[in-house]
């Protein structure tokens, strides 16, 4: 199980985890930064938690891509 | 003859009363992350509002700065951001990406040419003037160009977009960079971060060592071998005015509002003694001590007087005299007794210790303390960290403004 946790105030918008997650990570087109998809918003932070983890690859690059370092992953 | 406009820059509130205290004749800020300073810039687009009545209020001019590279995906915010700038009687939009001029010339926003498109000649400047009503110059240019510039525009009265005659404006003071004016990739290729898209993470100024392939280390004078140092341009002022530039840009959103203070301050009173004559030597070192005393990288005087190498600084940070550190806040202020109440959190306060009194309204303003009283009311010499104490201030000060103690570094 994994949580992935998003500080979507801080993005720079240069999308480079939808780059490197697009099944995770895609652009906003009203302001130009990242969305985490099927996340909920609590205390300022996007998060999403996930059963599997097929996928944690793709989260872990995007966690080392992106500038900002406002991607967080949490394995359980 | 008309006085040079002095820009200054702000990333902060803070920063924005510094400058407006200081004298400056305009600001420029940048919001969300379309700017050059993404990562230290904090203001966002709901902040437009309550800048622009601040600068109304003082009566300085407001530039917002939207010169990064724009994606498709940032074109609804390019407009959502220029909308409210001309909602909110912003004087000039700063840009770079042809899409962000062209939005701004159709809502009838002035656009300043951003020194990211490098104009370097009177021809690319023709060209924009169509688009502009004032060209940032690159900083690459020495003064002998930038004069030629300055002549033939006035001898073929170019005119900018909103058929006045164009103005230029160049970079008088501050960080430069080791590449062409922002143009760098270091930072993209190391931390996947753009310099670029204002998310620069400062390569250049680390510490290097060369080697070859044969793995020989090569013995260098200088392990910075490309932390260029920083731009000064107030020793000679008058140079740059006669060239017959309008307005002169400090750089350093990113920089602290003690430094915005003190620079606008310093090239304020000397555009005023070149103006009055009265611009001397003695001036200018006072000046330059001042400057010396706040962040810097070491000083010189950049491309204007034709310099073929840039120099580079020996520090990793800044090399100033002094730094500042955290105390505390103030708590209250009693307007009556003129006394503030401050919560020291780290380190101690004593007599005779120089403080920053930095925050909203304020800006920032240096004291020397002379008496302090404990919160019994007891006169102290030392108040240690996490007790109250008293001080008395000849200024109003607010809840909430940050003390920070000036010590030698």
């Amino acid at each position: 199980m994994l949580t992935i946790i998003y500080n979507r105030k801080k993005c720079i918008g240069c999308s480079n985890c939808i780059l490197v997650s697009p099944l995770y990570f895609t652009i906003s087109k009203l302001d130009g930064k990242s969305i985490l998809l099927n996340s909920i918003y609590k205390n300022g932070n996007y998060i999403r938690k996930s059963i599997n983890n097929i996928n944690y690859k793709y989260i872990e690059k995007a966690v080392k891509v992106c500038p900002v370092k406002i991607i967080k992953l949490i394995k359980y | 003859m008309k006085k040079i406009e002095l820009l200054s820059p702000v990333g902060s509130y803070e920063s924005l009363y510094a400058a407006i205290n200081a004298g400056a004749d305009s600001i420029y800020f940048g919001v969300e992350q379309l700017n050059m300073r993404a990562l230290s810039s904090n203001f966002m687009t709901e902040d437009i509002k309550k800048i622009s009545r601040i600068c109304t209020k003082y009566n300085v001019k407001k530039y917002i700065t939207l010169n990064t590279i724009i994606y498709d995906n940032d074109i609804l915010l390019v407009k959502k951001i220029l909308k409210i700038s001309k909602i909110y009687n912003i004087d000039a939009v700063i840009a770079m990406d042809n899409f962000v001029i062209e939005y701004a010339n159709k809502l009838k926003i002035p656009v300043h040419i951003s020194t990211q498109l490098n104009i370097t000649n009177l021809q690319a400047l023709k060209f924009y003037s169509r688009y502009s009503d004032a060209i940032v110059l690159s900083r690459e240019l020495n003064l002998n160009q930038i004069k030629f510039i300055c002549d033939s525009i006035k001898k073929e009265n170019i005119k900018g977009y909103s058929k006045k005659r164009i103005k230029i404006e160049i970079f008088a003071h501050g960080s430069l960079c080791m590449a062409i004016s922002g143009k760098c990739y270091l930072s993209l290729h190391s931390d996947n971060s753009s310099a670029n898209r204002g998310a620069c993470k400062q390569n250049c100024r680390r510490e290097y060592i060369v080697k070859d392939s044969n793995k020989n280390s090569y013995k260098i004078n200088n392990q910075y071998i490309m932390s260029s140092k920083d731009l000064l341009t107030i020793n000679f002022l008058d140079k740059i005015i006669n060239t017959g530039i309008n307005i002169i840009k400090i750089e350093g959103r990113g920089k602290s509002p003690e430094y915005v203070k003190v620079v606008t301050k310093c090239y304020k009173e000397a555009i005023e003694s070149v103006y009055n004559n009265k611009y001397t030597k003695d001036k200018i070192n006072k000046w330059i001590n001042r400057i010396n005393n706040v962040y810097n990288r070491g000083f010189w005087s950049g491309y204007y007087l034709g310099q073929r190498i840039g120099e580079w600084s020996k520090k990793p940070g800044s090399i100033s005299m002094y730094k500042k550190l955290y105390i505390g806040t103030v708590i209250n202020y009693l307007s009556k007794k003129s006394v503030m109440i401050i919560l020291i959190n780290s380190y101690d306060i004593k007599v005779n210790d120089y403080i920053y009194i930095i925050g909203n309204r304020i800006g920032v303003k240096i004291m020397k303390i002379k008496i302090i009283y404990d919160s019994k009311r007891v006169r102290r010499n030392i108040i240690k960290s996490g007790s109250i104490c008293t001080i008395r201030t000849k200024f109003k000060v607010y809840k909430n403004n940050k003390i920070y103690k000036i010590i030698k570094r």
